[in-house]
């Protein structure tokens, strides 16, 4: 069963000196329901965008976009926010800092339905809030009525997973969600993300930086370049790979970005 | 002293009726984190609309009503200019203000900059308020101090309304609604990844921000007894000024305490501003000394914690 599906979909900016870049290219790609998908590439690869497309925050230029057999592709970001939950790498942009922790989580425990004129903390929910928050054993229920923004960057950052998954979304998009965080929160965060993963299913796409994350999650690994998807292993290939490989594979991609731009340096030095 | 006592009696009473236009600037200044320039426009809206109702009959509540109507009207069309048209949120507002001073010159007849009130309007019935409060209309004493009746009675009606707002408005923003509308100003990113409609949000903030404020400019006009078509001139700086004084006291607060902070920031720039009108009449000057006090109540903490080092120009704005 497919959750989600990208048939040719493609995205492109123009730079500072208006030349349009294409951040995705033609890309598609089918995710079964449940699956775990890890996305590696280096910085402007497209990872991003690639994310950004999915949860609707900017539109494709071309191709559709279909989760569970739904077009989605014209549908605004806060209609597809009912089925996609996300987590970006800045901890700050995922919650409101000026707002207390219960109250971030009382707005995302309505996702999906309308915001009305109810109060949004009642008895039952705030019990909920701190049973959830407890089970973290990390003392966030200790801080329920205190601002968001008195909170570390790895305590933002479970608030905002928390957020993400309290009505399991169809699908969770993980934006490098550990790499703005110290080693110690970074840890507390994946182990958190590896729980709430084991509790069901759920279809998850997440960006990494660390090779070493990329190898020990998920069953399926995309590698992306300037836009394409270069390498796509799962099954016992992904459970074989070694950071060593992948790295090697990188670095390949990135020698032949650097041979590019050789040749460009040598063409302009020759013709211009 | 007395003097002084019945000048801050005074200013406490007017300065009642600025409180829902302070709280107006308070909540799109806080949440959407910008002054909203279509306060100046739906002051003066709210006034003038309010003058002809009652010019044409009606009572002062349902006049008052209107004038806040037409507030929220002016508010909603800011918030189109914005969220439909893409238009500069500051330039929007400029743009409807400016529309609304054409509207405030036909609204008013012949192109005519004033008018006064001379049928029923607030100032008859708060006469007829301090006759079964007090049995005079002139004065009473309080501590030795005469103060006019009509006046006291008014403060004492006003007070009343005014917490049943400040009630309201807290309890609004307690609601779903009223959280998922601090969530889209605050962090539109963060709102719409739970499912907020940013746009209609950001539209209703500025909807009722203007409404409260339509709802002073009825007021004031109808306390004064007069429509200016200029009266609205400058209100979002007196807006942000008392939304400042109210910070000074209740920065680190939730919510709801620095709305009640914005409330008496309103207070106690009228207080200020009528012990200054003791030492002469400086009325010229409200408008330059307002606009000295916000720029310095912008700047005197960047420059406390500045300590030479060069502040991040971005914070001034929120």
């Amino acid at each position: 069963m497919t959750a989600l599906e990208l048939q040719d979909v493609c995205k492109s900016y123009h730079n500072a000196n208006g030349v349009p870049m294409q951040a995705v290219c033609s890309i598609s790609l089918s995710i079964q329901r449940g699956a775990f998908v890890i996305i590696v590439g280096s910085n402007g690869s497209g990872k991003t965008t690639l994310l950004n497309l999915i949860a609707g925050s900017e539109q494709p230029d071309g191709g559709r976009i279909l989760l569970d057999g739904k077009d989605i592709t014209d549908l605004a970001e806060h209609r597809r926010a009912a089925d996609i939950g996300r987590v970006f790498q800045d901890p700050f942009r995922g919650t409101v800092a000026g707002m207390s922790v219960e109250e971030n989580l009382a707005l995302a425990a309505r996702r999906g339905q309308r915001f009305d004129l109810g109060f949004a903390l009642d008895g039952k929910l705030r019990e909920e809030i701190h049973e959830r928050l407890a089970s973290l054993h990390i003392g966030l229920e200790q801080r329920l009525r205190q601002p968001m923004a008195t909170l570390s960057g790895g305590q933002r950052q479970v608030v905002t997973m928390l957020m993400a998954t309290w009505h399991r979304p169809r699908l969770l998009l993980l934006d490098e969600h550990t790499a703005a965080l110290d080693p110690q929160n970074a840890e507390l965060v994946l182990s958190l993300t590896g729980r709430i993963l084991s509790q069901g299913e759920m279809t998850v796409i997440m960006v990494t930086h660390s090779m070493k994350q990329a190898v020990h999650f998920g069953e399926r690994l995309l590698m992306m370049h300037r836009g394409r998807i270069t390498l796509d292993i799962s099954g016992t290939e992904k459970l074989r790979a070694q950071p060593v490989e992948l790295e090697k594979h990188f670095e390949e991609l990135r020698r032949e970005e650097l041979l590019d731009e050789s040749v460009a340096q040598l063409l302009r030095e020759q013709y211009i | 002293m007395t003097e002084i006592l019945a000048q801050t009696i005074n200013s406490v009473a007017r300065g009642l009726f600025l409180v829902p236009m302070v709280l107006g600037v308070f909540i799109s200044y806080r949440i959407l984190r910008f002054p909203d320039v279509t306060v100046d426009g739906a002051f003066y809206l709210g006034g003038t609309l309010s003058a002809v109702m009652i010019i044409h009959g009606f009572d002062p509540v349902s006049a008052t009503l209107f004038g806040m109507v037409g507030g929220a009207a002016a508010g909603l069309c800011t918030g189109i200019l914005i969220t439909r048209f893409g238009i500069q949120r500051i330039l929007a507002g400029i743009l409807v203000t400016m529309a609304l001073y054409s509207i405030n010159f036909y609204i008013l007849g012949q192109g005519a900059y004033s008018f006064t009130l001379d049928d029923v309007y607030l100032k008859t019935w708060a006469r007829e308020l301090a006759m079964t409060l007090f049995g005079t209309d002139r004065q009473v004493y309080v501590m030795g101090t005469g103060l006019s009746a009509p006046m006291l009675s008014m403060l004492y009606v006003s007070l009343a309304v005014i917490l049943v707002l400040l009630t309201v408005l807290i309890l609004f923003f307690r609601t779903r609604f009223g959280l998922a509308m601090r969530a889209g100003g605050e962090n539109p990113s963060a709102a719409r990844t739970v499912g907020a409609n940013v746009s209609t949000l950001t539209v209703t903030t500025l909807l009722l921000a203007n409404a409260l404020t339509g709802l002073s400019g009825a007021l004031y006009a109808q306390d004064l007894g007069t429509v200016e078509t200029a009266a609205g001139l400058g209100q979002i700086v007196v807006g942000l000024a008392c939304v400042l004084i109210g910070d000074a006291f209740f920065q680190r607060r939730s919510f709801s305490t620095r709305l009640i902070g914005a409330a008496l920031g309103a207070l106690i720039y009228k207080v200020i501003l009528g012990l200054i009108m003791l030492l002469g009449d400086i009325h010229a000057m409200t408008k330059l000394l307002t606009a000295a006090f916000v720029f310095l109540a912008l700047m005197l903490p960047i420059w406390l914690r500045g300590h030479g080092k060069r502040a991040d120009k971005s914070e001034v704005a929120v």
